[in-house]
């Protein structure tokens, strides 16, 4: 007796529908599963088993054969655990094949027959089309934001009655309402105008950007209020990071993720944690995490060299493609890179004269910092310590929502140059729809002859230019004004080129 | 007991002995102990005796193992490999200056000619491993002048002060330029990053870079500190451009007290804590020199020495130009910035411009010469020049 159920395993952040055969055939009883799995598919046998019978069924004293198609899929975790029990149940006739056809099961069963909720439901339900899908009860929020006709379930008996249509299918209890993390204000941080600023252009602009300065300037004060300056997430936009972050099973309010994400790992990061892969599983690191917000990488320097080179090419692409001999996996990476470091080993470089590191010191520390990551950074400001008056009285800077209003509207002038934001203008781009004005384009030249701007920077310090004039008016001119403010605004590099 | 002098100008050494000599420097004895076994002995004695274990300041016999066979001939190979000679206290070739000297190293060990450690006046040029812009083109400029006008620089090779004095005194291509010497706390082949051993097979074309210890041997931290009486001892005047407040370059000094030479200290800003050192220095009577020219002058004053050319083509500091026909935004930004060197943050604060205006006022400064950017700060210039 065959049976033939529908269900969906999960590879980096992409669903992958997988149909669950189940033979059961007269012969030495036995529990086989076949097709791919991984260790913790494989262990569902023991789970499956002792849900069934928990459940109040009977266990078919015969021979059982689980294949997982598509063979050449690898399975992971234990989300096929429902769809094989549902399997067995059906080909021993505890079930109807009309009661099972056309609809998919996802969910890990506990010994006594509960339903688990699992990591990634968003894409496997996703994968699983318009079909109606049983999912956990915990999971069906979640499972409702990409397909209607979700049914959930808290235990094996409730789904075998509802199947049976001996009872309705249990009410969803209703998904609670998606909390906004309340995000600091950015009138909190008193003076520092520099670095107001600077985290008010890389939000409009989309800009990387890199804070230096000693401990105590400020700097994850800043990046910590960030994501309160980007406007909204939109729709697909939305959608895509709930898939993401469902996908990597981060603990969600059960609704749609709307507000930019905040990721900042622990600078003992390692490659596979921050941009993702592993061997199984090919999870999502920090950088998918997030996508469409900030990627805070505090302590820059104390990073290994070699995890934040592999962050080179998502940063250019957008996208971190993991490849592995057992499978790949493209995931989405778009994110707004915000880093923190100290200007030297000591902290206190950035001050005059008050660094005591040597030079073997700083060179050591700076060589950290390959040259092309340092190229990627749009911004790069150079913090100091407030002074006294402004941290105890001092005048109460703009607040998050007056700067996020200016953010907004410089990033509608960006839409109608048919990009998401400044940052991502092509050269050619650059050059149609923000002409430079003969007094920017000298300040620029003089700044080329001297050595001071190398070709690539030049089309950096236009884009920031841009953006800066687009704080100011939307639709105005770009003057020589905004590009000295641009150029001021990447000066703090300075303090890191003392590589002698 | 005659003198060492004596002992070895009687019968020349041969190349076994300084072959032994050698050896014995490769043992990690401290200077004073090697002085005190090589004196008025030939090295092959001393070494001799040390091999057989019946020298008097070796009763137990713990050098004795350490003295092994075949090692004299493997230091010297390594010596001649690395194109050094060995220089034996009393013995010919050794520097007058040197041997004159209380603590004077029993042996050296010299890359290039040791014939220019005797011959022009010297100054040693020293300070702090983590100088400030300023006290880095200070160093630089000095060494250029004095090198130039044919008065000799001695300094440690130390990234910092050190070098920076050292490739001054190499940049400049005048005629009259005079051969540098660095002293180094490390064997000379294990210098620490490319550019010093860049800088030492500079100096060592025309000077010398001169070690107490053979090739290969391991260095120590205290072996920093007593190289800086050899520098002492070499010199005719020593300038600490910048120190901490505890600095290694003090040590020099209180060699250079010890031997009567002169001490001279470049001032600095009471804010740098890079000039606390010097400063200190200045108040306790070190002479005050502020460039190379002040440094000539002394060192003529203190040697009855010509040089070889004045220096009256060194340009003065660059005084601000007239600020007039400056825009009022400019002007005001001129005017904070003083007699400071200011971030980004501290200008627009204390003029409470907008970020804008004041970064496109620096950069119209920046344009007339009336302002320069180093390392994110912002000064009027001669007071934080860009090196």
């Amino acid at each position: 007796m065959l049976a033939t159920i529908w269900s969906a395993t999960l590879q980096g952040v992409q669903g992958h529908g997988v149909d669950v055969e189940v033979h059961v055939c007269a012969g030495l009883p036995s529990f086989t599963v076949v097709g791919l799995p991984d260790t913790a598919v494989r262990e569902s046998r023991d789970r499956v088993r002792a849900a069934v019978l928990s459940s109040g069924f009977p266990w078919p004293s015969s021979r059982v054969t689980v294949n997982l198609a598509p063979s050449s899929l690898r399975k992971s975790g234990a989300g096929l655990d429902l769809a094989v029990a549902v399997g067995v149940l059906t080909a021993t006739q505890l079930l109807a094949e009309t009661h099972v056809a056309g609809t998919g099961f996802i969910g890990e069963l506990g010994l006594d027959g509960s339903l688990r909720p699992v990591t990634g439901i968003v894409p496997m339900v996703d994968a699983l089309g318009p079909a109606p899908v049983v999912v956990p009860m915990a999971c069906v929020a979640e499972a409702r934001l990409v397909s209607p006709h979700v049914r959930g379930a808290r235990n094996l008996s409730e789904v075998v009655c509802a199947l049976r249509r001996q009872a309705p299918w249990p009410e969803a209890t209703p998904a609670p309402a998606p909390q906004v993390p309340a995000c600091p204000d950015l009138a909190e941080v008193r003076g520092q105008p520099l670095g107001r600023r600077a985290v008010e252009v890389a939000a409009a602009g989309g800009h990387h950007l890199l804070l230096l300065g000693p401990p105590g300037s400020g700097k994850t004060m800043l990046a910590t209020r960030l994501p309160g300056l980007l406007p909204p997430l939109s729709r697909a936009d939305a959608l895509e990071v709930t898939r993401v972050h469902s996908a990597a099973g981060l603990p969600s309010a059960g609704g749609l993720v709307t507000r930019p994400p905040f990721r900042a790992p622990h600078h003992g990061a390692t490659e596979v944690s921050l941009v993702g892969g592993g061997t199984a599983w090919l999870r999502p690191g920090e950088a998918s995490l997030a996508h469409c917000g900030v990627l805070f990488l505090d302590e820059l320097g104390e990073f290994a060299p070699a995890v934040l080179d592999a962050l080179r090419q998502p940063l250019e692409e957008g996208v971190v493609r993991v490849r592995r001999a057992r499978g790949a996996a493209d995931l989405p990476a778009r994110v707004l890179l915000v880093a923190a470091m100290n200007p030297c080993p000591c902290g206190e470089g950035a001050v005059r004269g008050a660094c005591r590191c040597s030079d073997a010191a700083r060179a050591r520390y700076e060589r950290r910092l390959s040259g092309p990551l340092l190229d990627r950074f749009d911004l790069a400001v150079s913090l100091s310590r407030p002074e006294v008056g402004d941290l105890l009285g001092g005048v109460a800077g703009e607040s998050t929502s007056v700067v996020a209003a200016r953010v907004e509207a410089a990033r509608g002038a960006a839409t109608t140059r048919g990009v998401r934001c400044n940052a991502e203008l092509s050269s050619a781009a650059l050059r149609a729809c923000c002409p430079l004005s003969p007094a920017a384009t000298s300040l620029l030249e003089r700044r080329l002859l001297t050595g001071a701007l190398s070709a690539r920077g030049l089309h950096r310090v236009w884009r920031v230019a841009r953006t800066v004039a687009d704080l100011d008016d939307p639709h105005g001119p770009m003057t020589e004004q905004h590009v000295a403010e641009a150029l001021a605004l990447r000066a703090g590099r300075d303090t890191l080129t003392t590589r002698r | 007991m005659p003198a060492p002098e004596a002992a070895h100008e009687d019968s020349p050494l041969v190349d076994e002995d300084l072959a032994c000599a050698a050896a014995l420097a490769s043992l990690g004895l401290s200077p004073a102990r090697l002085r005190r076994l090589l004196l008025g002995a030939r090295p092959r004695e001393v070494w001799g005796r040390l091999g057989s274990g019946s020298h008097p300041d070796d009763p137990d016999g713990r050098l004795a193992a350490r003295c092994r066979p075949g090692l004299p001939e493997h230091v010297e190979r390594r010596c001649r490999g690395a194109g050094l000679s060995t220089l034996v206290l009393g013995a010919a070739g050794y520097p007058r200056r040197l041997a004159d000297d209380p603590e004077a190293p029993a042996v050296l060990f010299v890359r290039g000619d040791g014939g220019v450690l005797d011959d022009v006046p010297r100054a040693a040029v020293v300070g702090t491993r983590s100088p400030s812009e300023l006290g880095r083109r200070v160093a630089f400029d000095m060494g250029a002048a004095l090198a130039a006008s044919g008065a000799g620089v001695v300094s440690g090779l130390a990234l910092g002060i050190d070098c920076a004095a050292l490739s001054g005194a190499r940049s400049t291509a005048r005629s009259t330029v005079a051969p540098s010497v660095a002293v180094v706390g490390t064997a000379p082949d294990t210098l620490g990053t490319a550019e010093q051993r860049r800088l030492a097979a500079s100096i060592a074309e025309t000077g010398a870079v001169i070690s107490e210890l053979p090739p290969g041997a391991p260095s120590a931290r205290w072996r920093f500190a007593v190289r800086n009486r050899v520098m002492a001892a070499l010199a005719d005047v020593v300038v600490v451009v910048e120190s901490h407040a505890e600095g290694g370059a003090l040590h020099t000094v209180r060699a250079a007290r010890r031997r009567q030479v002169a001490v001279a200290a470049v001032p600095g800003s009471l804010r740098n804590p890079a000039s606390e050192g010097t400063n200190a220095l200045l108040v306790h009577g070190a002479f005050c020199v502020r460039d190379g020219s002040d440094a000539l002058a002394l060192l003529s004053r203190l040697t009855r020495w010509v040089p070889a050319s004045s220096l009256s083509d060194a340009s003065p500091v660059a005084s601000p130009g007239p600020t007039d026909g400056l825009d009022p935004l400019e002007a005001s930004v001129f005017d904070a910035l003083g007699g400071d060197s200011l971030g980004l943050d501290a200008l627009v604060l204390r003029t409470g411009l907008s970020l804008s205006s004041v970064a496109l006022a620096l950069e119209r400064l920046a344009d007339a010469g009336l302002a320069v950017s180093e390392g994110g700060f912002w000064a009027r210039p001669g007071v934080a020049p860009r090196p």
